[in-house]
């Protein structure tokens, strides 16, 4: 069947379901297609929720600075639903000399690009944090990081979006993109040829599928994030922790819940990605040395995502020359949530041919 | 799924509404209702967004009338929504006790 809409974005996370947000708003008729019969359910609702500035690239620090004063603050009201966003604050702990000299690193690099970050001793982190173990040594403490909630933030933006006119189609994969004229004009599907003329790819790893037709080649690859959830407990304390060590990251839910995560190696491909529950007794050996009363704290659940990790580590946010009118944004590598309703919002600028409202060159895709 | 890429029209309230479907995190049958006619089609969606299954029970209670709420609203018929992976039956465990012996299982999100 023939279908025209002027846009179609491929894949409903939180890039493709926030881009459908702001180009809805605009008017523009929008056609979200998804291969999954759930939205969003890649990365965007499977994450730890931080909302991190500190410990960015260079280049990718000034995308997560415009998130976190420009849009987070405002997107639980546009989306009428609590995103959870958290401002309280990133403490990165170590715990050894060679912790140290990580963390000083970060707090130098941030300093540098005008990040309201420092370098605390033990005792001032547990100033801070009254619960962190005496073994702590130092930490970073960027005062304007924070959390938020990924579940209600990705499907936030669907909802919105949905209700302000742009269509979700599901169970549908897309094939390949055509040209015509010069410029982007067809998305295939298996059983649909949706007829527009722009196309955004915001669909993860398999964005890299979709390119290799024009000859583009994106070094990606996976990996599994598994993360634990806790029992329900009393507030303890609002800051989102992270280490030098990169042993455990975590923050307590809304809920009381706290979510803590590590990672566990290189994917094996398959879709349903399961915990290996060896390294999840790594993540709780790695949470109870920073902090001691989570011993008697009782794990409840565990659940793992794939993410997708450019080679430079860096993500891919870019028109593509050689086929006018589409455009890419993929390969967040683990940290893309903090920044995603900032790409969504510049991505639906550059989707149009519009302007963005921060330079975004260092994210193309032939810079490899 | 045709029924999830058409427009389910406006939420109406029904009198049963105050009915709780999941107890251990307090969600009411109208609230449930609400979201699946603002787009929520699927069980991991409601599950996700109004924690319904998340809570110490894991979903063993709540979970079948998750899904015929869903089902009466798209019109699918008996058994059509998708069954959600069912998480082992697990102890919550202290973290101290799964440092000693790997006891967390293998779980989807």
């Amino acid at each position: 069947m023939i279908i025209k809409t002027d846009i179609v974005i491929i894949g409903s996370g939180i890039v493709g379901s926030g881009a459908a947000y702001h180009l809805a708003r605009k008017g523009y008729d929008v056609t979200v297609i998804e291969k999954n019969t759930s939205i969003g359910d890649g990365g965007s609702t499977r994450n730890g929720g931080g909302v991190r500035q500190s410990g960015r690239k260079n280049e990718e620090l000034p995308i997560a600075q415009y998130a976190v004063e420009a849009i987070w603050p405002d997107l639980s009201r546009r989306l009428g639903v609590d995103t959870e966003y958290c401002k309280k604050g990133n403490l990165r702990l170590g715990k050894t000399e060679k912790d140290l000299e990580i963390l000083s690193d970060i707090v130098k690099r941030g300093k540098n690009q005008g990040l309201g970050i420092s370098m605390l001793t033990g005792n001032q982190a547990r100033e801070i944090n009254p619960h962190l173990s005496k073994d702590v040594l130092g930490a970073s403490w960027c005062p304007t990081d924070g959390h938020a909630n990924p579940l209600k933030v990705t499907l936030g933006y669907y909802m919105k979006a949905k209700s302000l006119g742009a269509k979700f189609i599901r169970d549908e994969e897309v094939i390949s993109i055509g040209m015509a004229g010069g410029s982007v004009k067809h998305v295939h599907t298996k059983g649909n040829d949706y007829v527009c003329n722009k196309v955004l790819i915001s669909a993860g790893y398999d964005s890299m599928k979709l390119l290799e037709d024009y000859d583009i080649h994106l070094p990606m690859t996976k990996i599994v994030l598994d993360v634990l959830v806790t029992e329900k407990v009393a507030p303890m304390f609002p800051q989102m922790l992270g280490t030098a060590a990169a042993d455990f990251y975590g923050h307590q839910a809304k809920n009381g819940s706290f979510i803590f995560g590590g990672t566990a190696g290189i994917s094996s491909g398959s879709f349903k990605t399961m915990t290996a529950g060896i390294d999840m007794t790594d993540t709780c050996k790695g949470v109870v040395g920073y902090l001691p009363e989570f011993e008697d704290i009782k794990v409840v659940r565990t659940w793992t995502g794939e993410i997708d990790v450019m080679g430079d580590h860096m993500p891919v946010i870019s028109p593509i020359d050689r086929v006018p009118g589409l455009t890419v944004a993929c390969g967040f590598t683990g940290h893309g949530f903090g920044i995603g309703p900032a790409v969504a919002d510049l991505v639906s600028s550059m989707v149009v041919g519009m302007p963005t409202s921060l330079d975004l060159k260092a994210f193309r895709y032939d810079r490899f | 799924m045709n029924e999830r890429n058409k427009d389910l029209g406006l939420y109406v309230p029904c009198e049963d509404d105050q009915e709780v479907i999941c107890l251990c995190e307090g969600v009411t049958k109208g609230e449930i209702r609400e979201k699946v006619n603002q787009g929520l089609m699927t069980m991991k969606e409601v599950r996700k967004f109004l924690r319904t299954g998340m809570g110490p029970c894991q979903g063993k209670r709540c979970r079948p009338k998750v899904k015929v709420i869903i089902e009466e609203i798209l019109g699918k018929p008996a058994a059509d929504v998708e069954d959600e992976l069912i998480r082992p039956s697990i102890k919550a465990e202290k973290m101290s006790n799964i440092i000693q012996a790997k006891v967390v299982g293998n779980l989807d999100h």
